[in-house]
């Protein structure tokens, strides 16, 4: 990552190394779901660093930054995580509301 | 843990902003118990109610009495099931669940449910101490740690979502008059608690050897709300990736054995319902757990084991837990995260904590919350008492009541069956004696604020 490349994208949020899918977090932490859950407003988009080995909010930044694969502009970002759903939910219907609302 | 450091479509995904309102379940509870609480009273100011489909198992001394109640009442509970699962499928949907995974599930869930609902109603339940909420665990935690059940059934024990759920649904059950009047007190007791509860956590952690951050993911967790402040905290400070399942694994293991032993030590103390639920508010760690201890002691004051009545208790608790501790993880989060990022991981990282995050980060159901309480105490204003007593209640009060339950019952059978000893992390020695110092403060501190201090007011709750 170089220096050059726009602070936002610098967010931990961004970088390949985190995970913070809730489902992910919910498989990774044994016992999340018995008296809490990887859905909740309190997680926020906190998710695990593959990198550090770390659990780090994903508004977090760290001269480790890597991104995906290249840069990527908003809105390949946007279809991208769009497909990432519809691959999930495998739901037509979910894929319109989807449409509807994002990008 | 799947290795999907390759997995591209699996890393961090963009910011929700207000998508939120859709992918998070706080939302979703809200939007599925206001809904109710709307629809009900839409129901109920045309003349009508929705007690029919609020049905629950009646007080039964025999057999052949309980089977003529479900020979006379399974259209209504067929119904009930499908309104239950249809909203729940499709929140769960949004939320990215597979259908395929939860309506089986479910059905396991609501049946199940049926059964302990009925057994509670049995005469003889509370000479064996079969309160619902305790048989709910009891079974959940033998059906999943003794026998095993599929994986994949996983899909339908929400705890935390049926919780919230339930939590709405009760807003439109206590006065808003009621938050006004005892929050306060609530909000103070709870503070102290949470205070001291932390830097004694966090003060034997540091002392044991604990690394900064782990004290204090363990120090929310006993603090404020159990596992969910546990990891808030652990995002918040950047904690390792181990210490969140520790915190997780030290707070469910305190939780589930308070949910047995509080209720009957509150009683074996003779207190009373309002003071009870206080106590268990204020040492209780997470809202499910708490609010099936409380759901206990609630019931045993409606068997006239204990002085006072079901709601005092339940009411006394959710003041404490909801109103007091849980609104505060925001700020508990913003203010670690500034000691985290200035003091213990100074030039580890450029992030600059938000204020913000005290948004971000707030249990948003307790909104739902509010919202339902508001609009049926705005509802109530226009009756006298009786006709409170003899309209609003029977056709609208009681009925969200009555779901409400469903959802505890959900909720507190979900906890047992998700519950599965031999997979939590090792909590560690160290970071478990670190927690039991707070969590024996905790106790003692929430019995003498609720019993000593505060005794008249949770004495005299909705009086």
């Amino acid at each position: 990552m170089s220096d050059e490349t726009p602070k936002a994208q610098r967010q931990c949020r961004e970088c390949r190394h985190l995970r913070n899918d809730a489902k992910y977090l919910e498989a990774a932490f044994k016992g999340l779901t018995s008296l809490s859950s990887g859905y909740g407003s309190a997680r926020s988009d906190d998710g695990i660093c593959l990198r550090h080995d770390r659990y780090p909010s994903a508004r977090s930044s760290r001269p480790e930054f890597s991104p995906p694969t290249t840069q990527v502009t908003a809105a390949e970002e946007c279809i991208r995580t769009k497909a990432y759903f519809v691959d999930r939910s495998r739901s037509s219907v979910r894929f319109e509301l989807l449409k509807l609302f994002w990008c | 843990m799947a290795n999907v450091e390759t997995s591209r479509d699996k890393a961090g995904m963009p910011p929700l902003r207000w998508r939120e309102l859709w992918l998070k379940e706080d939302w979703w509870a809200i939007w599925l118990g206001l809904g109710l609480v709307v629809v009900a009273y839409i129901l109920f100011a045309n003349g009508t109610s929705i007690r029919w489909i609020a049905v629950t198992p009646a007080k039964w001394s025999t057999l052949p009495q309980l089977g003529e109640h479900f020979a006379a009442n399974y259209a209504r509970y067929i119904v009930q099931f499908l309104l239950w699962l249809g909203v729940f499928t499709v929140a769960l949907t949004a939320l990215g669940h597979k259908v395929r995974d939860f309506v089986p599930s479910f059905v396991f869930l609501y049946v199940l449910s049926v059964v302990i609902f009925a057994l509670g109603q049995w005469d003889k339940a509370n000479t064996y101490n079969l309160e619902p909420p305790l048989v709910a665990l009891a079974i959940g935690l033998t059906l999943s740690n003794l026998i095993g059940l599929p994986r994949w059934l996983d899909a339908g024990f929400r705890v935390e979502f049926y919780i919230k759920t339930g939590i709405v649904l009760l807003g439109a059950t206590l006065p808003f008059t009621l938050i006004i009047w005892a929050g306060p007190a609530a909000i103070l007791q709870a503070s102290i608690v949470s205070i001291v509860t932390f830097l004694v956590i966090y003060w034997v952690g540091i002392k044991l050897g604990l690394d900064k951050r782990l004290a204090a993911t363990l120090g929310a967790g006993g603090a404020v709300c159990g596992v969910s402040a546990a990891i808030a905290i652990a995002g918040a400070v950047g904690a390792k990736k181990e210490d969140a399942p520790i915190a997780i694994a030290t707070v469910i293991i305190w939780a589930v054995a308070m949910i047995f032993v509080l209720p009957f030590a509150a009683q074996a103390l003779h207190l009373s319902a309002g003071v009870g639920g206080a106590w268990i508010g204020t040492s209780e760690f997470a809202d499910a757990a708490g609010f099936a201890a409380a759901q206990t002691y609630g019931n045993l004051a409606s068997h006239g084991a204990v002085a006072g009545t079901s709601d005092q208790a339940v009411f006394a608790y959710t003041l404490i837990k909801v109103v007091g501790r849980d609104v505060w993880i925001g700020i508990w989060a913003f203010v670690l995260a500034i000691i985290a990022t200035t003091q213990w991981e100074r030039g580890e990282t450029s992030r600059k904590p938000e204020a913000a995050e005290i948004w971000w980060r707030f249990p948003k159901f307790i909104i739902g919350f509010l919202l339902a309480s508001l609009l049926v105490t705005l509802v109530s204003t226009g009756y006298s008492l009786a006709d409170y007593n003899n309209a609003v209640v029977p056709s609208l009060v009681g009925p969200i009541k009555d779901l409400r339950t469903w959802a505890f019952i959900f909720c507190f059978l979900s906890i047992g069956l998700t519950t599965r000893f031999r997979e939590l992390a090792s909590a560690g020695k160290m970071p478990f004696l670190a927690f039991s110092a707070g969590a024996i403060v905790n106790v003692i501190i929430g019995f003498i604020l609720s019993a000593v201090v505060f005794a008249s007011h949770w004495e005299n709750l909705m009086h």
